[in-house]
């Protein structure tokens, strides 16, 4: 919201510069935005007064204006030629700078001396169109008075943003009350003067306020013959300062009032009303309707509206209609100046998606004592500004918003023991009372506290305490350091094994990523994420686009267009990992998942300096999960083929991981149809682990074995397999054969290629014996050794290589 | 006999003192005193001489032998020692040619700054806890004290995921949760992603993250407030960080706080070195980085808490923002790019 520094001070005596105001208001909690100081270049533009208009004597398009300034009388050439005798003109003098750098000089025009220039409303940077020549300033513009002055065009803005609970800061008198709080300045808000005459308004139209509940207060004044024409320019002036186009002259007192008072006010044309009757009323049923900004609206049948005879000329509190709208040949009005209950207006406004400035403050609540007062004041302006006789007496409807409001309790202990302070129970009264409120009682327990009715926000001690403590400033209440006691499980599980899990990651290379939570629908559909979301995918109601209209299944989709926009940039490889939840629907509720994914593409970089990279792999890629397990001390994990257990995923190049039987997520080549319907180059290897149901298999704590005391031997077996021969048959056929003996098995060489025969491959183990008594002999070694190699040839389709 | 063995001696003598290669040292070894060598040969004949001779003869050629012993060895070690001088002459790496770390990884900055903030806050005695970020309309609006067709609700622009859901816009509703599961006093630590109903610009993004915190006990005031947070924005900004409090609306806190702290670029001074106006805080000296405020009874009405008798503040902060002001970070879109050339200056 914008105000004026000018306009704040015909309200209230402002005592301080613009930047300290602005400090004093953000110290309050009425956050400044912008200061901004106009200052046109112009100040030396004064009004004068055309005494005589003569042709130019060599020039048909020019004429020479004699205009009278306030000491002396000068001859101005002018190429415009819609001055009379008599008119008030705006006339730049010698030295004066227009806005767009031109200075004016005393010069000769074809002959003739020119002692200045007539200006236009564009000249000086008024107006944006040129029509209708010099501007042509009201007969009662006093000759000589400077033209900045006159208009008001000199003056400080002040953009403020007010917080939802301060309604009643939505005005320039809103301002000048908190100011007046704060500084104790004294406010002067003056008495509108209004004459009445002629018949009484009842006579013109019947207001019939039949939904009280929904509009508390009510009242409206009638005004005949009014002549519709631009405003003052000192008001069109002032409102284009606060960002409002300025219209005529009896809607631009509407607006201007509601500026300065709060209250939005509407102006209805008279004879436009169909049956001489205004009622307040629900729409009733749904209906089609036009509001003045020329729109077609489907009204539901709760919206308030104000209605004639035949049906809604006005959305209550949000906006007029067209057929009642104030047109240049309007002659009588009604001017309404109403309470509408804050919800039902931001009902009506979201539902026609409709907020306007009337809305926007109504919502947030409107004085329901200032009803009358802004209705007289609007009043005022339309007369002074439009001329026309207000009819007698005020039609008003009051419902229950008329009682005064009840008193808050407010307990002194209250205030210090929440704030920490030591306050004095005067040094309490006083903000409060500084705000209007009126405080009663005595004795140290208790005070009754009745805000001001534009107060509506104070509804309860806790708000009075606040008003206190924003009043005596923030800086006063004594800082202090709790001591805290509570309980709880400090960075907790999740953050540490998150954080340990980050660690290794860096560690094992991958960078980290965070993507955004939302995919489109064919990413879910691609990647339809861990075993464990059985269920549809989340939708959002109301999605910023199509690429972001649902929440992620996976992390894969995300970590693809890390990668997609890391290769654009031309990187070499990539390997990145998110950390995240993923998102179904299950049955009744919605499920949620914190997982990890990991991603490798390209060239892993070669290991140092003249080396070569070669693509990342599978490997690559398992030993990274395997790093993470690790870190978890997890050791029952099983790699199982994948086949067609995920579809994204390369069915022969890819991995379920099971851990105590359980799947805990796959690992693998993006599946070549996907790659290609991307248009990825490169083979990209995937990973996404449920990490819950992971460190679920995480030992609680580690216990320390023994160190062996006596050697272990190692004796190493090669085998030829078939192809397709998965090599951890033979450690699990190790480990059945439960030998006591065997400590350890593991792969220690994989070749295909001569002298191998086609179709076939070497695997070849290394067994570790030991015994926790004693060190063993050669021949004890040897015997289990053979025993355990015989078995492996009987029990499997292996050679034993010698 | 002592004749030959002198003459002997002076031969090995001439043949070490032209000797300059290792070979030549162990020829000339091998042919004096290797098992056939001559002077081996010639101590085997001492053995033949008369008794009275073998003593002084014996003993003369065992010196010989040592002194021969001694010279080769020395002479070995010293052409030894002068490989190694020159060897450490000339050896020379090349420190500036890059380690051999192969790959390295990166924690985003996001997650930096995220467990600087929850290291400071474990510290000072928090707790963290987590929750849904799809969130049911009851914990994420109404019973934080922001009712229907309440204006407030404008300040949450909301995805909805359907009418009683919604992604959670703040992550205050964890306060409730919380609150509803255990009884004072509590201390908590909320960190997470959020999401507005926000077109991405370089100031706005539909997912970013908060740290949500918040102290429950019996007589928590707002001087305590203040206390901990300036404690907690000197430790995450630098000591010399000024903080100041101004009245804001939070609808779930009263009295509600903005917490400024004095501009991490211009040190409060509105003006950089160079004399031009700090753009980061436009010129104002301070940057706004947290709401705050006494926890409102409202709220502890909604969980079942006496609000005569607990009471308790809360405090949330933008973490893109903490990062951005960090780092001096302009455009928030850049953390979720995931560029790695942004990623890998952390
Ligand atoms: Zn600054």
């Amino acid at each position: 919201m914008k105000i004026t520094l000018n306009w704040l001070r015909e309200l209230v005596d402002v005592v301080l510069a613009s930047d300290e105001l602005a400090e004093t208001l953000v110290m309050a909690g009425l956050e400044v935005e912008s200061v901004e100081e106009r200052r046109p270049s112009w100040t030396a533009v004064e009004i004068a007064a055309i005494e005589d208009v003569a042709p130019h004597p060599n020039a048909d398009r020019l004429r020479l204006c004699r205009v009278r300034r306030a000491a002396e009388t000068v001859v101005v050439v002018c190429g415009a030629s819609n001055m009379q005798v008599g008119d008030r003109v705006a006339l730049a003098v010698p030295g004066t700078v227009l806005p767009d750098g031109k200075r004016i000089e005393q010069a000769a025009i074809r002959g003739e001396r020119s002692h200045g220039m007539l200006c236009s409303l564009r000249e000086l940077g008024l107006s944006e169109d040129d029509a209708g020549g010099i501007m042509i300033l009201p007969a009662d513009a006093p000759v000589g008075a400077p033209l900045v002055g006159y208009l008001g065009a000199e003056d400080t803005i002040l953009e403020l943003s007010v917080t939802p609970n301060r309604g009643d800061c939505l005005s320039v008198l809103g301002i000048a009350r908190e100011v007046a709080a704060l500084t104790g300045a004294s406010l002067h808000v003056r008495k509108s003067s209004i004459s009445e005459g002629g018949a009484p308004a009842s006579r013109f139209v019947r207001v019939d306020v039949q939904a009280s509940d929904l509009c508390p207060r009510y009242a409206a004044r009638v005004v005949r013959g009014v002549r519709v024409a631009p405003s003052p320019l000192w008001m069109q002036t002032r409102l284009a300062m606060v960002g409002m186009r300025p219209i005529s002259n009896v809607v631009d007192a509407t607006n201007y009032v509601m500026l300065e008072r709060g209250q939005p006010l509407h102006a209805f044309d008279l004879r436009r009303l169909r049956g001489a009757c205004v009622a307040v009323r629900r729409a009733g049923s749904r209906q089609r309707y036009e509001t003045l900004d020329g729109q077609t609206r489907e009204l539901a049948a709760d919206d308030l509206v104000i209605a004639d005879a035949e049906g809604p000329v006005a959305i209550a509190g949000v906006m007029g209609g067209a057929d009642s709208e104030i047109k240049p040949d309007t002659v009588d009005l009604i001017l309404e100046s109403a309470f509408f209950v804050p919800e039902t207006v931001r009902r009506s406004a979201r539902r026609l998606g409709l907020i306007t400035e009337s809305s926007y403050r109504f919502e947030r609540g409107v004085d329901p004592g200032g009803t009358r007062f802004a209705l007289d004041r609007v009043t005022e302006l339309i007369v002074g500004n439009a001329g026309g006789q207000v009819a007698k007496g005020v039609l008003e409807a009051r419902g229950s918003g008329g009682r005064p409001r009840a008193a808050i309790r407010l307990r002194p202990a209250r205030v210090n023991a929440l704030l920490g302070t030591t306050l004095k129970i005067p040094e309490m009264e006083r903000p409060l009372r500084a705000l209007g409120a009126t405080v009663s009682g005595r004795g140290p327990l208790v005070r009754r506290v009745v805000p001001p009715t534009h107060r509506f926000d104070l509804q309860n001690e806790v708000d009075l305490i606040e008003e206190i403590a924003r009043l005596i400033g923030y800086d006063a209440v004594p800082t202090s350091t709790p001591a805290i006691g509570a309980g709880g499980p400090g960075r907790g599980p999740i953050h540490d094994i998150e954080q340990r899990l980050r660690a290794r990651l860096a560690g094992a290379g991958f960078d980290e990523a965070i993507t955004l939570a939302m995919v489109s629908a064919d990413d879910n559909r691609d990647f339809a994420g861990l075993p464990e979301l059985t269920g549809p995918s989340v939708e959002l109601t109301n999605p910023l686009s199509a690429e972001t209209a649902e929440l992620r299944r996976s992390l894969l989709p995300g970590l693809l267009r890390v990668y997609a926009e890391n290769r654009r940039h031309g990187a070499a490889h990539v390997a990145a990992y998110a950390l995240g939840r993923v998102f179904s629907r299950e049955a009744d509720r919605y499920h949620e998942v914190q997982t990890l994914a990991l991603l490798l593409a390209g060239a892993r970089p070669p290991e140092w300096v003249g080396g070569t990279s070669r693509p990342w792999d599978f490997f690559d890629l398992k030993g990274a999960c395997e790093a993470v397990f690790a870190e978890f001390h997890i050791d029952a994990v099983r790699w199982e083929a994948l086949g067609s257990g995920a579809r994204h995923l390369h069915p022969g190049k890819g991995a379920q991981i099971e851990i105590g039987g359980v799947s805990c997520g796959c690992a693998g080549a993006l599946h070549p149809n996907l790659r290609a319907a991307r248009g990825f180059d490169d083979e990209l290897w995937l990973a996404e682990l449920d990490l819950m149901r992971v460190v679920q298999y995480c030992p609680g704590r580690v216990i320390f074995r023994p160190l062996p005391r006596f050697p272990a031997v190692s004796r190493d077996v090669a085998v030829l397999v078939d192809e397709q021969f998965p090599a951890r048959r033979i450690l699990d056929a190790v480990t059945e054969a439960t030998e006591p003996l065997v400590e350890e098995v593991r792969v220690f060489d994989h070749y295909t290629g001569s002298p191998i025969p086609k179709g076939k491959k070497s695997l070849a183990y290394t067994i570790a014996y030991r015994a926790s008594d004693r060190t063993l002999t050669d021949d004890e070694v040897n015997a289990t050794h053979d025993r355990l190699v015989a078995r492996l040839v009987a029990q499997l389709p292996v050679e034993v290589r010698r | 006999m002592k004749a030959t063995l002198e003459a002997l001696g002076a031969e090995i003598q001439a043949a070490l003192d032209t000797c300059r290669t290792d070979d030549d040292l162990e020829r000339i070894r091998v042919g004096y005193l290797g098992r056939k060598g001559r002077l081996t040969e010639l101590m085997r004949g001492v053995g033949a001489l008369p008794a009275d001779d073998r003593p002084v003869i014996g003993d003369l050629a065992n010196q010989l032998k040592r002194r021969v012993d001694e010279r080769i060895e020395s002479l070995r070690r010293g052409w030894e020692a002068e490989r190694r001088a020159q060897a450490l002459a000339n050896e020379r790496i090349d420190v500036t040619l890059p380690g051999r770390v192969g790959v390295h990884g990166h924690v985003h900055p996001l997650t930096v700054v995220l467990d600087e903030a929850i290291g400071i806050l474990v510290g000072l005695g928090f707790s963290v806890y987590e929750g849904p970020h799809i969130e049911d309309d009851h914990h994420n609006f109404t019973a934080l004290n922001i009712p229907a067709d309440h204006p407030a609700r404008d300040m949450h622009d909301t995805f909805f995921v359907d009418e009683s859901h919604v992604l959670r816009t703040h992550t205050s509703p964890v306060q409730i949760r919380v609150m509803e599961n255990q009884e004072p006093p509590i201390a908590a630590l909320v960190p997470g992603p959020v999401y507005r109903h926000e077109v991405e610009t370089v100031k706005n993004s539909a997912m970013f993250h908060q740290i949500e915190g918040f102290l429950v006990d019996r007589r928590v005031t707002f001087g305590d407030l203040k206390g901990v947070l300036a404690l907690f924005v000197q430790r995450m900004f630098g000591d010399d960080t000024r903080v100041r409090f101004r009245p804001s609306f939070f609808p779930f806190t009263e009295p509600s706080a903005e917490v400024d702290i004095s501009c991490v670029i211009c040190r409060g001074a509105r003006r950089l070195p160079t004399g031009d106006p700090c753009r980061v805080c436009k010129a104002s000296g301070w940057l706004e980085i947290l709401g705050s405020g006494l926890i409102h009874p409202e709220v502890f009405l909604s969980v079942g808490y006496d609000p005569e008798v607990v009471s308790g503040f809360a405090f949330g902060m933008g973490v893109e923002r903490m990062a951005m002001l960090k780092y001096g970070i302009t455009d928030i879109r850049l953390f979720y790019q995931n560029d790695l050339r942004f990623l890998r200056q952390f």
